[in-house]
This record gives C-alpha cells, structure tokens and sequence, in this order.
C-alpha cells in the first residue's frame, strides 16, 4: 500500500497550496480492546486537509470512519500516531461534530440545545441569543425555539444539530452521517441548507457518508477508506463547480463517471473484504 | 423548501390546540367511538370499589359476616365522620405527615447525593454498591429495635426509620439513572468543552431525572408501609398509632378509618410526586 503518501497537501492533483494545511493526521493506528480480543479499526491513516476544504471521508461500513472522526473531535486517543489541527483564532473553539446518532439533548429546547455549545464557552448571554437567534433562522426552526425535541421531526432534529454545531464557529467542523437517518426528501432538502449554510463561511468540513451521491454532491475532495482495518487508499477531487444543485448534477455526465469509479473502488473493497473471510 | 416548511409547523406547539375542530367527519367518528369506550371503563373503574362496598354493607346488615371484625361501611363511614368532626383524626394524620416529611426528606436527599456520586464516580460506586447491595434486603421493620437503641424513643427514631426504607430505593434508581445516560449525550458535552459543573448540571442532573422520580414515588409507597411500624412503638398519635391501639381495643371500625387514611394519603402523595415530575421533567 501506498496510502502514506496519498491525501497529503498537493498530492490530490490540484495545485501545491503554499498554506499549511487545516488538519493533518501522521501514521493514526487505533486498536480496540474488548478483554482479550483486539479489533484494529484505523491501520496508518494519514492524511492532510486545507483549510476550507469540504472534505468527505468515504468507505464500507464499519471502517473506522466514526472512529477516525471522534479522534479529530478529541473523544477518542489515537493508539499511534498524530493528530494537528491548525488554529486560527485562538479564542474559537477547536471543533463541532454533528453526531450520526440522535445527538440532540432530549431534556432542552430547541433553543437551549443550539445556545448549548456557546454556553459552555461562557459568552454573554446577549450574544448567545443573538447569535442562537441568527441560526434558528438560518435553518427555519425560529417558529420552534421553545419545543422539546420530542416534538419534532427527525429532519428537524438534525436540523438543530447542523444549527448547534455551525453557531459555535468552530475551527472545524466534523458530520458523521448526520442524514444517514432521514428519507430521500428530507436528505435533499437538508444537503442544499448544508451547503447554503456552509458556502457563507467555508469552513473546513470533514464529512463522513457512505453515500456515493452524498459525497459527490457535498464534497470538494472524497478520501476513499479500506475495508477495516480503514486506511485511506484513494483521494479523488471532486471537479464540479459550486453553487452545486442537485438537479444540474444528476444530469452532469462528470457525475455518472466519478459515480461508475467510486463504486468500482467501493465493491472490491467490500466483496474483497467479504471474500477474506473477516 | 415551502413543503417543508409548511407540513413541519403543522407539529408547531402553539398551533397545536386551536386545530381540533376542523377533523374530517370520519375520523370524527372514530374519536367519539373511543370516547365512548373511555367514559365506559371510567364507571367501571368505579363500580369494582361500589360493588364491593355493597356487598360488604349488604353482608354486614345481613350478619352473614362477623360485623365485630367487618363492621359495615356505613358504620366506617360513621366513625370517620366522627373523628374528622372531633379533629382527632387530623391530629393523627398531621402527626403522621410531619414525620413521612421529615423522614422523607432524610432518606432521599443523601440518596440522591450518594446515588449521583455513584453514577458519576466508579470509584464510589465500588466502595459503596457492595454495602448497599447487602443492606437493601433487610426489612425496615427487623430494623426498628436497632434504631429505637440508636436514636430513643423519641421522634428521632421514626424519622430515622422512614428515612432507611426511603434512602434504599431512591440510592439505587438514581445511580442507574445517571448511568443509564446515553454515551452520545456525554460525547455531545465533552464536545463542546462542559465543565465539570455543566456537566453535572445540564447533563447528569436531568439525564438521571426521569428514574430518580421512579425511585422517589417507590421511596413514598415505602415510607406510608414504615410509618405505621415506626408508629406502633412508643408514639402517642399518628395514624399508625391510631391503627395499633384500635386494633388493640377492638375499635375495629377505627382501625379501618387509619388503614382508608393510609391508603388516601398514599394516593394524593402518588399524585404530588407525579405533577412534580412533569413540572421538573418537561420534556417527556
Ligand atoms: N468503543 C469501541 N470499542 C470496541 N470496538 C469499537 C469501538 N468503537 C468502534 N469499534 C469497532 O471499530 C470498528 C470501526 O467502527 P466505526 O464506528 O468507526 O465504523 P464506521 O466506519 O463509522 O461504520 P458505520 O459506517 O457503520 O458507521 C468497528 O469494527 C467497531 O466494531
Ligand atoms: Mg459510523
């Protein structure tokens, strides 16, 4: 293999960057033990983001992509390897993650859920109401402030999620599947907020899916993971121009071709994977 | 984006209540159909208690039962006036409530301080689950004699009392709470940098709520079992009392008006805890 010098800044084809990049991950192992048995969930990840970029990690279930997301977001310690992320503003936060489960706190409102991660930042309450009121907005849940997620639908849910995470300005901001729950619709209508939301800063993202339309339709660049033990083995750039819209992509013959060479890479991994009999 | 929009405020709080009058007619049968079988099983729920009561008061008049040991309940009924118009029984009953207050308040409040301390802390939970787990199956009532040499005769002890049976099941049911937290909810404050405090108070706090209320509405209905065997030794008034030396006398129909004020106080506590639970836990 390769990987160690996939993904790295420049290595993706596109021009040299002369910045340092956002985040950079050397040689990441992470092993699980569950008493005597061990599960290798990242074998030597490395990889290297730009700032601003969209970044979108894809791979088979069960690769490590969770795993590798919640050691960027500082929840989980690598069992080998480093870990940088560049700052920008010292004061900012250093990540939001928007969780793939139900990440929403039952026992808040709304609006208690979005104000959350500016709290417990400790700024004045009259920017964290100005600043809560501003994303209520953004994602269409002003109406609904007062409401207790129970009452809600699950788009609205993930919807407070996006909005909890964006507000706090973070440095960078980590989705692990955050639609992966919701139907065909919802998931359209919430990808073209997403971008909406994200295209008015772009900040850097790194976006785990394992939809291949997804990851086209968000993603910049799409690191493509291994069959557990995850390894990124393939990093393709995503050549189509911003503002994307889904209805000009679907008919965008870029599209079928980058679809046709993803899911290539995607079925060897997972019929490799099953023909080895792990 | 507008279809949305507009079916998601159909789920707006606010709209919620002023809709009801615009129901399709078929779904409007069906409603009056279930309001129907609702309003049925009310009376039914009424008529078991009636149709024994009848039949007691019938059997009693009848002497087909032994009216010294099941005096009929127009006889009950009677000696409750009675004792409410005499204000002997309020007496009792404000004796009786001042110490399940008390006695509450002593078992549950270092219940749920040890059992936050415990779902929060292991190590707490490894000194202290062992010791709870062997002292939880002895009955409060076997404890009596060791509290009366403890803490006298006085009120002390019977609040000590209620207070042990109380602190058992309130202990318990809030450490569970707090460890039956969600992980996700503890990686969502770790994310966003909750201190210890914030922690402790936005998450643990209302995440262990819900089974802590479940282990308080279990310490209540043990508390009214306890205070009429704190009460039977050394107490001069409480409805305990009132039962003891009722029976002791063969005032039969007056045990029966302590052991209906029991049950009575049992319900409205029932009651106070839940609307307190709704009040604390808006969100379910
Ligand atoms: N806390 C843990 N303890 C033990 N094993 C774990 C733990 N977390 C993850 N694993 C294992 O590590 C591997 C990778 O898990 P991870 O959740 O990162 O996968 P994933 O790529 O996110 O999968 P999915 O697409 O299904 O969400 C899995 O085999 C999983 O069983
Ligand atoms: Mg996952």
């Amino acid at each position: 293999m390769t990987q160690g010098s996939l993904g790295w800044a420049g290595g993706d084809g596109r021009s040299p960057d002369p910045a340092p990049p956002k985040i950079v991950v050397r040689h990441l192992y992470k092993v699980f033990r569950r008493g005597d048995r061990q599960v290798t969930a990242l074998e030597d990840v490395s990889l290297a983001i730009p700032e601003g970029e969209f970044c979108v990690l894809l791979g088979p279930s069960g690769c490590g992509k969770s795993t590798l997301l919640r050691i960027l977001a500082g929840l989980e310690a690598p069992s080998a390897g480093t870990v940088e992320i560049r700052r920008r503003a010292p004061q900012a936060p250093l990540n939001a993650m928007v969780f793939q489960e139900q990440g929403v706190l039952p026992w808040m409102t709304v609006e208690e859920n979005v104000a959350f991660g500016l709290q417990m930042r400790g700024l004045p309450r009259r920017e964290i109401r100005e600043r809560t009121e501003r994303f209520l907005e953004k994602v269409q849940l002003l109406p609904f402030r007062h409401a207790y997620p129970k009452e809600l639908s699950g788009g609205m849910k993930q919807r407070v999620s996006l909005a909890r995470a964006f507000v706090t300005e973070p440095e960078i901001l980590l989705m692990d599947e955050p639609f992966s729950a919701l139907d065909e619709q919802t998931t359209f209508l919430l990808q073209e907020e997403l971008l909406r939301i994200w295209s008015e800063h772009r900040r850097t993202v790194v976006y785990v899916t394992h939809s291949i339309d997804e990851a086209i339709l968000l993603g910049d660049r799409l690191l493509l993971m291994s069959a557990r033990p995850g390894r990124i083995v393939e990093a393709i750039p995503v050549p189509l121009a911003r503002p994307r819209q889904i209805e000009t992509l679907r008919s965008d013959p870029r599209v079928g071709e980058l679809f046709v060479r993803i899911w290539h890479h995607l079925r060897r991994e997972v019929v490799g994977h099953r023909e080895s009999g792990a | 984006m507008e279809q949305a929009t507009t079916q998601e405020q159909r789920l707006a709080p606010g709209r919620r209540s002023g809709g009801g009058n615009a129901l399709p007619v078929l779904e409007d049968g069906a409603w009056r159909a279930e309001q129907r079988s609702r309003s049925l099983e009310r009376l039914l729920t009424l008529l078991g208690p009636l149709v024994v009561l009848g039949l007691w008061e019938l059997l009693a008049q009848l002497q087909l039962i032994d009216t010294r040991f099941f005096p009929p309940p127009s006889h009950i009924l009677s000696t409750l006036v009675a004792m409410v118009a005499s204000g002997d029984l309020w007496y009792h009953v404000r004796a009786s409530l001042s110490r399940i207050a008390i006695g509450f308040l002593l078992g549950a409040v270092p219940g749920i301080v040890l059992g936050l301390a415990m779902g929060l802390y292991r190590p707490v939970r490894a000194l202290v689950a062992p010791l709870i787990g062997a002292l939880m199956p002895i009955p409060t009532m076997a404890l009596v004699p060791l509290l009366i040499i403890l803490f006298g005769l006085g009120e002390l002890s019977k609040w000590m009392t209620i207070a042990t049976s109380v602190f058992f099941p309130v202990v318990i049911n809030t450490a569970a709470g707090v460890a039956g937290i969600e992980p996700i909810y503890i990686d969502v404050a770790r994310n966003y940098g909750a201190s210890r405090w914030s922690f402790f108070t936005r998450i643990a706090l209302p995440g262990a709520l819900p089974v802590m209320f479940e282990g308080l509405q279990m310490g209540q209905a043990i508390a009214l079992l306890t205070i009429v065997a704190a009460e039977m030794v050394a107490a001069s008034q409480g409805i305990g009392y009132v039962i003891w030396t009722a029976y002791k006398t063969f005032q039969i129909a007056r045990m029966f008006v302590g052991l209906m004020t029991i049950a009575c106080l049992g319900y409205l506590f029932s009651l106070a805890l839940r609307a307190l639970a709704q009040k604390l836990t808006p969100w379910r």
